[in-house]
């Protein structure tokens, strides 16, 4: 056993840091003096070492460390054919123990990905011949294709890992987000569902991610809430959070923020999807509880995104901007994929008014989620584009959108607002709200809009009316606040104090219906004032005082007839 | 593990029966550990739930998929519990993107206890300010079960008003599911049934279609028998309302137990040579076991646990079950098993495998009927537990007769056709049957009878029409009407009309009967309040204190006791307190904010009111506190609207009325005013500040003769007024009559004493300004009022008042 095989054995024991350092040794003695180890035996103490410097997590340099191993092995297959050619059996075996080549370089192409050298990644993949290649190579090649945008290249690495293990699911997704028909990828699995027990519901799982990429939120939901009534795979957290991410896509964010917390209720350790909880949360107003979450993921790791946008989500809604825009940015510096960090950081830079950088990460986002509405919906950026008085610009932007989303009544609501900003397009706003009031009667934000028109055009019984109907089926404050407002310019202050106590009941905090109740107050008192002026002055002139007399005794009657004779 | 559960279920059972909770919930604990089958979280929620942890049962269910609608409905009701109505709302209603569940699709999918989860939901909705759908949500739920009193209850508070002779009737459906069912009805109800297997239903409901074509052929025999059953019912109504309790939980029960009735019926009259001793017996039937007639629900687990275990000790339990049952019955009640125990095993059944099914069955069956019980009526009289325990039994006979069967016919489909034929040749099987709906439906009718009249005073009572709910309600049979329930509303109802003497006559009653009763004595506290009754309040103070303190009523007595002594902060907290612990209790805001007025902290006080209209916009008495603030702020537009809102709640209310009128005379109206005067005084026509306030209109525009004339009719109303006497002579001076005026000015002087220091006197010199002290001394002596002054034996306490405010 020479001093190669026990380097070996360490580094099969695990022993990283040991290897390191005997490693190093070991080459320093061996650069030193050529002749003191076999080629072999250097390119095997080379991976050694490079190995144990992955471990250390220096990933630049185990990528060097992996390369100089590569050159190595170059040296060795030549001499090594020169030497099989002269017939050496010993030198055969001890080639068939070493590590091998394609391990070699794909443990490059890992440190690549992880230092985002995606196309040195890619490229040391691409120099694998196609028939070396393992699953695992052609998974991280199809990731890296992906991600570059390759799509055709990708979708025949993931076929290829199908092809190989058929049960490989992330592939199957990865498959289907490259919108690649679900009936397809099926076709792939089928053969393993029939000879496997209980995997019957592969087919469904399959079509329910086929629409999720296919935007089609509705039947995503059905399928995937039918695979959830089956007892076998009831409170699985991953469809929970898929379903949860797919009944937010769908802006039913009630329905998502429950499916989320049950979730994470079932897997408190869960890490995926929470941002968009946290932002979800945030959204609603429970600060507190996204604070709480926030903390709680800090716990169980920090180096995710999600954490990062749960506080930055957090800081965000307490209006602490510049926090937010570093915890976004921190957020996209772990994770430069997450949608949710840079739409956090985006909506940051556009609060503090810095509109073009503002743009550049909303675009980011689109580009990564073209399908989420979110994306574009509370018009971040059409806010942009509308702060720095770009409406044509704006207009584009959300014709866009309703192309490629397709007419639901939360594009139209969107192309609406872009409208309403333009004097000239009033009317076509109309219609676009109608329609999209048509498809859901009580898209909140669709009713908002409505009603700000209505107010404006001064068609305030039309506005009651539409209101009222809104609140038929649910009671949000800001209605119950317009409807005040409407009534209020209407002259019913009755049913408008009722309204404005309703919007108060439900937000305490909102200060719009408490001004509008206080203007009420107001605009009730200078009448009463002049009545009491006209009184005062009769009460003055007059010269009978037993009028006024008379008048404020009864007053004191009525003061002190109970308080409590209606009790 | 199936074969673990069955035991172990009925063993949680029992312990819950036995209030029990620490062993329920243990039990359920483990079974859950062992299973996690839905059904075993149903069943630890429910034991969550019972032992008054709904927050347990809340977190426990929501970590899980709820799939089944009874999951659900537990689910929402710890949320609404819990005051997290949109989550409630979400489970119950939540569809798939924002398109929330008809009606229609909440009955289909949850059954039989729609009704209760359609009440559930319209409480959300009333919560949460969508009354007219909450009020849609009761009027259904009351239509699908007219034995539902608190969606009727609610629906009057609401505003709305329900005709009791149209919700408190038997529609076709609950005659069909009261009498024996119609197949049309089971196949409707099947989907809501998951758990019961098809394997259950269809058997069961060839059954019942048999029953009815037996029925239509003894059709002439029954119709005699079934006089004598409706006599007894009607005769006393106790028994009928009884009975129709044990219907009421029947329609509201499960289906299987719906089902089961017919049987039970089968298993009670035996024979045909059973038939007439039995029949008087009939109506006191469901009294015999006592609530805790411990060899009852011995029996019943022995039941329960006989039935997973043995298969053939059956029949011994189930003989020992009938046993106590109906151990009034007589000698026959021997004989009852055998005919019994052949239709069991003639009965009709595919094969299953018992091990799978029973589970599931032994579940639902159990549930329901207990969890009807819990929404029933929260005063359940110990005669409705009984009738629900009787319910409960007859689900455990269906594992029995499935595991019999088995062991009796194993793996033999036993066709269909065979049982039938055995039913229809076998007439004393099919006899009773048609005769225990009869009966069974004469009872539903007088419990709806009763029904009708107590929702007709109710309403009455909501709507303010008082008198016409003193008639109501005094005109109920004598058992009923010395209950608390009905003499408190009656004590209410006088409250209203402010006959505060009769109103405590009846609340001292009350208190007599049910000293227990809290509901309603914050009424009482504040009838004793007006009545200056210190002593009876504090002592009902103490008395409610001590038995609960977790109650708001007790806190509302506790303030108005101290409100009565003038300690108004200690007063304060005790109001607060009250609201602390039930923050949807409206009267308590309305209370805090009269104490807030009288300590002068006007913006609290209307923050207070304002709670109280959040809490209950038909809460009048907080929309007349607020107009009284915006009165007292010279706001007089505002004061007018929440007065008129407060008369719209209550149109009857002289009271109101005479308030618009000073609004709209102090808005310089009038006319309208006068007009509204002369409407109070229609409604009530002996009250003196009506009157009082119609002079001094009168009198502000100059009418002298009429003044006086209200004037001198007002005195013979209150004799002992110095205010009025004030006032006559004022008008006399106008008149020009000095002498008159002056003697009627030392006769209020002499009524009032101290008043005469001040403002008489300045009357008298013509010098009469207003004065800030005495509108000051007008708050801080709230007590003098029109009440005091109907009551003449208060002069003393109204004379002292009358000081400071003149």
């Amino acid at each position: 056993m020479n001093v190669i095989d026990h380097v070996r054995d360490m580094a099969a024991a695990g022993l990283h840091s040991n290897v390191r350092i005997v490693s190093s040794l070991l080459l320093t003695m061996s650069n030193n003096n050529p002749e003191l180890f076999s080629p072999a035996q250097k390119y095997q103490l080379l991976v050694y070492h490079a190995d144990a410097i992955f471990h250390d997590k220096e990933y630049r340099n185990a990528a060097c460390k992996y390369s100089m191993a590569l050159q190595q092995k170059k040296v060795l297959s030549k001499t090594s054919k020169v030497r099989t050619s002269t017939g050496g059996a010993a030198s055969n075996l001890q080639a068939q123990s070493l590590p091998s080549e394609i391990e070699v370089k794909y443990k490059i192409a890992e440190c690549y990905t992880i230092l985002k050298l995606d196309k040195d990644a890619i490229a040391v993949l691409d120099g694998i011949p196609s028939r070396q290649r393992t699953p695992k190579i052609n998974m991280m090649l199809a990731n890296l294709y992906r991600k570059a945008g390759q799509e055709r290249s990708a979708v025949t690495s993931y076929k290829e890992v199908l092809r190989q293990c058929p049960l490989a699911l992330d592939a199957i997704i990865g498959l289907l987000s490259l919108s690649v028909k679900g009936a397809d990828v099926a076709s792939m699995t089928i053969d393993v569902i029939q000879s496997i027990p209980n995997l019957d519901w592969l087919s469904v799982w399959v079509k329910a991610y086929a629409f999720i990429h296919a935007g089609d939120n509705q039947r995503a939901i059905n399928t995937i809430c039918s695979l959830e009534k089956k007892s076998l795979l009831r409170d699985n957290v991953d469809l929970l959070v898929s379903l949860a991410d797919v009944y937010f896509r769908a802006g039913d964010t009630k329905n998502a923020i429950l499916k989320f917390e049950q979730a994470q209720m079932l897997d408190p350790y869960l890490i995926k999807g929470m941002d968009v909880y946290g932002y979800l949360m945030a959204r609603e107003g429970h600060l507190e509880d996204v604070e709480v979450l926030g903390g709680r993921l800090f716990n169980i790791s920090d180096q995710h995104a999600e954490p990062w946008v749960i506080s930055g989500c957090h800081s965000f809604y307490s209006k602490r901007y510049s926090r937010a825009l570093y915890l976004g940015a921190k957020a996209i510096q772990l994770n430069s994929n997450s949608v949710q960090a840079l739409l956090l950081k985006g909506a940051a830079l556009r609060n503090m008014g810095r509109v073009q950088e503002a743009i550049i990460h909303f675009r980011e986002a689109m580009r990564l989620a073209p399908c989420r509405l979110d994306c574009y919906e509370g018009m971040c950026l059409i806010d942009c584009y509308l702060a720095s008085n770009g409406i044509r610009e704006a207009m584009g932007m959300a014709n866009n959108i309703y192309k490629t989303l397709g007419a639901n009544a939360q594009t139209l609501t969107i192309l609406a607002t872009v409208c309403l900003e333009d004097p000239v397009t009033q009317e076509k706003a109309k219609t676009l709200l109608d329609k999209a009031l048509a498809q859901r009667p009580d898209y909140t934000k669709a009713v908002v809009k409505k009603a700000e028109l209505l107010s404006r055009e001064q068609k305030y019984e039309e506005g009651i009316a539409l209101l009222r109907n809104a609140l038929a089926n649910q009671s949000d404050c800001v209605l119950h606040r317009m409807l005040g407002d409407f009534l209020v310019a209407v002259n019913d202050y009755q049913e408008a104090m009722d309204q404005y106590s309703i919007a108060l009941s439900l937000d305490p905090n909102d200060q719009k219906s408490l001004e509008g109740m206080q203007k009420m107050e107001k605009e009730e008192s200078p009448t009463d004032a002049t009545v009491e002026l006209d009184g005062d002055d009769m009460e003055g002139s007059g010269e009978d005082g037993d009028l006024e007399g008379s008048d404020s005794e009864a007053a004191q009657w009525a003061d002190q007839e109970q308080w409590f004779g209606m009790q | 593990m199936t074969v673990l559960q069955e035991p172990v279920q009925a063993a949680v059972w029992q312990a819950l029966n036995h209030y029990a909770y620490l062993d329920a919930v243990f039990l359920a604990e483990r079974l859950y550990a062992e299973v996690r089958s839905e059904e075993a979280l149903y069943l630890l929620a429910t034991c969550y739930y019972r032992s008054g942890k709904p927050y347990k049962a809340y977190r426990l269910l929501k970590a899980h998929s709820c799939s089944t609608p009874q999951v659900r409905f537990l689910l929402a009701k710890c949320c609404v519990e819990l005051s997290k109505l949109a989550e409630g709302e979400q489970v119950l209603i939540g569809g798939v993107l924002n398109k929330q569940k008809s009606q229609d699709d909440i009955i289909t999918e949850f059954g039989d206890s729609a009704s209760f989860t359609l009440s559930l939901l319209g409480h959300i909705y009333c919560k949460t300010d969508r009354v007219a759908k909450g009020a849609e949500c009761f009027q259904k739920s009351l239509t699908l079960n007219p034995f539902l009193w608190s969606p009727f209850q609610n629906l009057c508070h609401l505003g709305e008003k329900p005709d009791p002779d149209q919700v408190f009737r038997l529609s076709s459906l609950q005659n069909s599911s009261i009498a024996p069912p119609p197949p049309s009805v089971s196949p409707a109800q099947n989907p809501s049934h998951r758990l019961d297997t098809a394997l259950m239903e269809t058997p069961q409901d060839t059954l019942e279609l048999n029953r009815l074509n037996l029925e239509s052929s003894n059709g002439k025999l029954t119709s005699d028998l079934s006089v004598s059953y409706i006599d007894s019912s009607l005769i006393s109504p106790e028994t009928g309302s009884l009975l129709g309790n044990t219907v009421s939980m029947a329609s509201a029960g499960s289906l299987l137990a719906k089902q089961n009735k017919p049987k039970s019926g089968r298993s009670l009259l035996g024979g045909p040579a059973a038939l007439s001793p039995l029949t008087p017996s009939f109506g006191i039937l469901p009294l015999e076991p006592s609530p805790g007639d411990p060899t009852y629900l011995q029996n019943y687990s022995a039941t329960m646990e006989t039935q997973s275990t043995a298969p053939n000790k059956k029949s011994v339990s189930r003989i020992s079950q009938s046993k106590s049952v109906f151990s009034q019955s007589g000698n026959s009640r021997d004989v009852l098993p055998i005919p019994f125990n052949q239709s069991q095993t003639t009965a009709p059944h595919t094969s299953g495998t018992p091990q799978v099914l029973s589970p599931s069955m032994t579940g639902p069956p159990n549930v329901q009927p207990r969890r009807s019980s819990r929404l029933f009526t929260s005063a359940s009289s110990t005669a409705k537990e009984n009738s629900k325990k009787l319910k409960m039994k007859f689900p455990t006979k269906i594992p029995n007769r499935k595991t019999k069967c088995k062991s009796a016919k194993t793996s033999n489909s036993s066709n269909l056709n065979e049982s039938l034929d055995i039913l229809r040749l076998d007439p004393s099987l099919s006899l009773p049957d048609t005769r225990i709906p009869q009966y069974q439906r004469a009872a539903a009718d007088s419990v709806m009878a009763l029904l009708r009249d107590l929702g007709r005073g109710y309403q009455a009572l909501c709507s303010y029409n008082c008198r016409e709910a003193i008639n109501i309600l005094t005109s109920l049979p004598p058992q009923h009407y010395n209950t608390g329930w009905v003499l408190t509303h009656i004590g209410r109802a006088y409250f209203e009309l402010a006959e505060y003497t009769q109103a405590e006559r009846l609340f001292s009653e009350v208190r007599r009967i049910e000293s227990y009763r809290v509901e309603g004595m914050e009424i009482y506290s504040t009838t004793l309040w007006h009545l200056q009754k210190d002593v009876a309040l504090s002592a009902l103070s103490k008395d409610l204190t001590d038995m609960d303190k977790n109650c708001p009523e007790a806190w509302c007595v506790a303030g108005n006791c101290f409100s009565l002594q003038r300690e108004h902060d200690i007063a304060i907290k005790f109001f607060q307190r009250a609201i602390q612990v039930d923050p949807g209790f409206a009267y308590a805001y309305t209370l805090l904010g009269h104490e807030f007025v009288l300590t002068e902290e006007l913006d609290r006080a209307l923050a207070c009111f304002r709670n109280a209209i959040r809490v209950n916009n038909r809460h009048y008495n907080a929309w007349y506190g607020l107009g009284m603030i915006y009165y007292k702020q010279e706001k007089f537009n505002l004061a007018e609207i929440h007065f008129k809102k407060a008369l719209s709640i209550n149109p009857q209310s002289s009271v109101l009325l005479c308030h618009i009128g000073v609004v709209q005379h102090a808005l310089k109206k009038s006319d309208a005013a006068l007009e509204t005067l002369n409407r109070a005084i229609g409604i009530d026509p002996k009250n003196p500040l009506c009157k009082f306030h119609r002079a001094s209109i009168l009198f502000a525009n100059d009418k002298y003769k009429a003044a006086l004339q209200e004037l001198e009719e007002l005195k013979q109303i209150v004799p002992k007024e110095s205010l009025v006497y004030f006032l006559i002579g004022k008008v006399y001076k106008k008149l020009g009559q000095t002498h008159l005026a002056l003697m009627n000015f030392s006769w209020a002087m002499d009524l009032d004493p101290k008043g005469a220091n001040n403002q008489i006197k300045e009357a008298i010199d013509k010098r009469y300004l207003p004065e800030d002290e005495g509108e000051t001394a007008v708050e801080v002596d709230d007590s003098q009022d029109s009440s005091i002054m109907t009551d003449a034996d208060d002069t003393q306490l109204h004379t002292a008042e009358s000081d400071e405010v003149l």
